[in-house]
């Protein structure tokens, strides 16, 4: 009877759990695992905090799913923002995600202002759902060709406050990362070794840890360094909304309106085209606006870095529109900075920066980056014309006009009440017909009384295809004219009167090009003087199970005190962070 | 305690269903396809040849998705394959046919109504066709998938005598870069210069393969043999 009694609580208890796992199972399908509700941590670890315009940012970027951390980022796209504080100012620039842990660097256009900036690095949900749980640091940057400013600007919040003690405790048989240098004490020119050990990480476990060596600033108290550990646990604390809105989980989402100049009003039934310069073929894309004027385009990776035009498909000319575009960065809370008057150790370390810059930009050597293969645009017809016509091939003819007549017999410019227009001959139509699409160095270009003076000098090529109606979306062209230019230019009067014109600034990840790595001046084979406050930066560090790993460097001719700050997070999402301080004299 | 038992491994077993399920790769969101379906380029597509008898399609509109050289997925598409031009069609929401860039694209599938693969095509490069010069990028349906894959050309030709469109699909036999074209025979097969012969023939013979113009016991003999 007793054995029997065993037996049924037995498998009383197996059925409970299996209940149990079927809950969460069930769960995970019902949404309370929804992934659309799973917002990113994320974790921004740079080289250092003072930069000189021109210089390169290095950052290694650690991203994670709040719910999900052992997998792959759902968001796509990660957007950093600098932000001046002075006066809101502000620099966009994104990478590609296809892993938790990335790096690489952004160069600072040479004309920033000198000040404060704030870095604040985030996805486009989180952006939309929890602006709080943004990764933001404090940056200065510097400018050789200006003064260094006696004061900054900072938020009012900085301004009271000091080195913060962390309070964070890590749990029991949690990994934990120790650093630690052979001395306390180095003399300049002097080898350095630090090694890093992690406790309690698995024997199947990956540590990835990204470390910086960096001369002390006088300006901790200012720049509120953060780190993993604290970013990671304020997600926690802060994560109780879910996160539906604006996941880029493909591509780039290029998103705006399209609204009437005179009313604000959006414009009924907007049908828009995306293109790019191009001297080998249109790529272009489309896209109809909602009832709102809302519209919206997925970029992929053929479009980073170029100029993406957009402008209205339809023929007329639009000059009462205006664009709304999202430009997918943050608020500037301009009222709540102050300016701070600095130190003369301030002030002195800061042009100290400056002159090591200096020293850095003359002797060092530029590193020239191959250019990463370009992905294919997408789905498009522009690639196969039924005409292609070369104009120095034949005699030379002053305007496209002697160029149709002479050349092209299925095309024709024409002139009606002092308006150019454009008639194709369509094979399977067997008629002229004056609905076509007119591109200039793959752009679609209006404007024909410009095309009517393109002689046979001017233009490269023009391509044709008449063999079909040419189809767009969900318009419909009688055929298609194409015309590339030597110069491969569109005139800026049509880009400022006709178009929207945005930078799709993406910055590669040493991934994607592999000579953005990091050399640090040491390594370079230069013998130039060695100032460096960066005394050494490395994003790409692993300790495996039960190992330690040790990384070596010299010391340049800086004195002073040094700090070496270790972050990282182990494969199964744990965030890490160490750090240790020495002096060199 | 016996029903306990049956009850118990009855929820095991709709434990493991759900665990499944949880782990199929998600489909990409609709408003993503939908976006990229609205914004489809290609050009019309007019009957070549119109009054002859037949039709030059491998099938009727049917939902496919198509897979594109850069990687991209579009799904929910209405597609059909010509034969006669080989070229993939597009049917957009005002039943205009359109004709896709074959340039862009790697391959396409076509489902039935149960939304099963009822074919599957891709893009092989550089293809010397017969009575051809130049080589060819051709779409081929899978047949056989593989170290030794078998492919079949659906080309459709026209019969000028009488009046007629007409089947001349064509088979091809690939193994790595070397590929051979074949026609439904079993000698032809055993001639393929990188199959073993004697291997083949055992397999055909132990199986009882009938090959002769027949397509389905040509994918049994080549799955077989790519066991």
């Amino acid at each position: 009877m007793r054995t029997r009694n065993k037996i049924q609580i037995f498998t009383f208890i197996l059925l409970i759990v299996a209940i149990n796992d079927l809950l969460i199972y069930g769960g995970s399908i019902n949404g309370s695992d929804n992934p659309a509700d799973n917002c990113e941590k994320i974790f921004v670890h740079l080289d250092k905090t003072v930069y000189v315009a021109g210089e390169n940012i290095h950052y290694e970027v650690y991203v994670v799913n709040g719910k999900s951390p052992l997998q792959v980022p759902e968001s796509k796209i990660l957007y950093f923002t600098l932000t001046e504080h002075k006066n809101g100012k502000q620099i966009l620039w994104r990478i590609n995600l296809n892993k938790s842990t990335l790096h690489g660097s952004y160069q600072l256009p040479e004309n920033m202002n000198a000040g404060i900036y704030q870095l604040a690095a985030y996805t486009n949900r989180i952006r939309e759902n929890l602006p709080e749980n943004f990764f933001s640091q404090e940056l200065i940057v510097l400018n050789l060709a200006k003064e260094t400013p006696d004061s900054i600007y900072i938020p009012v919040s900085n301004a009271v406050t000091d080195n913060q003690t962390r309070l964070v405790t890590i749990p029991d048989n949690q990994p934990d990362i120790r650093l630690r240098a052979s001395k306390s004490v180095y003399r300049t020119n002097d080898k350095i070794v630090l090694e890093i050990n992690v406790d309690n990480l698995h024997l199947n476990d990956t540590a990835n840890l990204s470390l910086s060596v960096t001369k002390e600033t006088l300006f901790s108290g200012i720049l509120h360094n953060t780190n993993i550990v604290e970013q990671f646990n304020r997600y926690k604390e802060k994560n109780d909304k879910p996160c539906f809105k604006g996941l880029e989980n493909y591509t780039y989402m290029l998103t705006g309106r399209i609204l009437s100049k005179n009313d604000g009003q959006p414009v009924n039934d907007a049908k828009i085209l995306l293109a790019v310069v191009d001297s080998v073929s249109p790529k272009i894309m489309y896209s109809a606006a909602d009832s709102k004027g809302n519209f919206r385009f997925y970029l992929n990776r053929f479009y980073d870095n170029k100029e993406i035009i957009l402008q209205p498909a339809d023929n007329t000319e639009n000059p009462d529109i205006q664009w709304d575009i999202e430009k997918k960065s943050i608020p500037y809370s301009g009222s709540s900075y102050m300016s701070v008057p600095l130190s003369t150790e301030q002030v002195a370390s800061l042009n100290q920066a400056k002159d090591i810059r200096l020293i850095e930009k003359v002797y060092n050597e530029e590193i020239i980056g191959e250019k990463i293969p370009e992905t294919m645009s997408g789905l498009s017809y522009f690639a196969c014309p039924d005409i292609i016509i070369v104009p120095a091939d034949y005699s030379e003819m002053a305007n496209f006009k002697e160029i149709t007549a002479n050349i092209i017999p299925q095309l024709k410019l024409k002139n009606r009440k002092d308006n150019y227009y454009i008639e194709v001959y369509n094979d399977s139509k067997g008629a002229l017909s004056e609905n076509n699409l007119v591109l200039l160095n793959g752009v679609p270009f209006h404007d024909l009384d410009y095309i009517a003076t393109l002689g046979t000098r001017d233009i490269q090529r023009i391509e044709i295809i008449n063999s079909s109606r040419f189809l767009v979306g969900d318009i419909t062209y009688n055929a298609v004219v194409s015309i590339y230019t030597h110069d491969v230019k569109i005139p800026e009067p049509y880009i400022r009167n006709h178009t929207m014109v945005l930078q799709n600034t993406v910055a590669a990840t040493d991934e994607e090009n592999e000579n953005n790595e990091y050399v640090s001046p040491s390594q370079s084979r230069s013998h130039f003087p060695d100032f460096r406050s960066s005394l050494y930066w490395n994003p790409d560090l692993k300790v495996y199970g039960k190992n330690k790993v040790t990384v070596e460097f010299t010391t340049s001719l800086l004195t002073g005190k040094f700090h070496a700050e270790v972050h990282g997070i182990t494969s199964s999402g744990i965030p890490l962070d160490a750090s240790v301080s020495f002096n060199v004299k | 305690m016996k029903n306990t038992f049956i009850c118990l491994i009855v929820l095991c077993a709709i434990q493991n269903v759900f665990a499944q399920t949880n782990h199929v790769k998600s489909e990409p969101d609709e408003l993503y396809m939908m976006n990229i379906r609205k914004g489809m380029i290609g050009i019309e597509y007019i009957d070549p040849v119109v009054g002859y008898k037949g039709d030059q399609y491998f099938n009727n509109w049917t939902y496919g998705e198509i897979f594109l050289t850069n990687g991209e997925r579009i799904t929910g598409l209405y597609l059909r394959y010509e034969g006669y031009l080989d070229q993939l069609l597009y049917l957009r929401e005002d039943h205009i046919p359109c004709i896709l860039c074959k340039a862009c694209i790697k391959g396409f599938n076509l489902f039935d109504d149960s939304d099963n693969i009822a074919a599957s095509f891709i893009i092989k490069k550089g293809i010397r066709l017969p009575f051809e010069n130049d080589s060819a990028n051709c779409f081929f349906q899978t047949l056989v998938e593989g170290e030794y894959s078998f492919y079949a050309f659906r080309k459709v030709i026209k019969l000028l005598d009488v009046f007629k469109w007409a089947d001349d699909t064509k088979y091809y036999i690939f193994n790595n870069d070397q590929y051979e074209r074949i026609k439904l025979r079993a000698h032809d097969l055993q001639k393929v210069s990188f199959i073993d012969k004697m291997r083949m023939k055992s397999i055909i013979k132990s199986n009882n393969i009938r090959l002769r113009n027949n397509e389905q016991e040509f994918i049994r003999a080549i799955s077989i043999y790519n066991m």
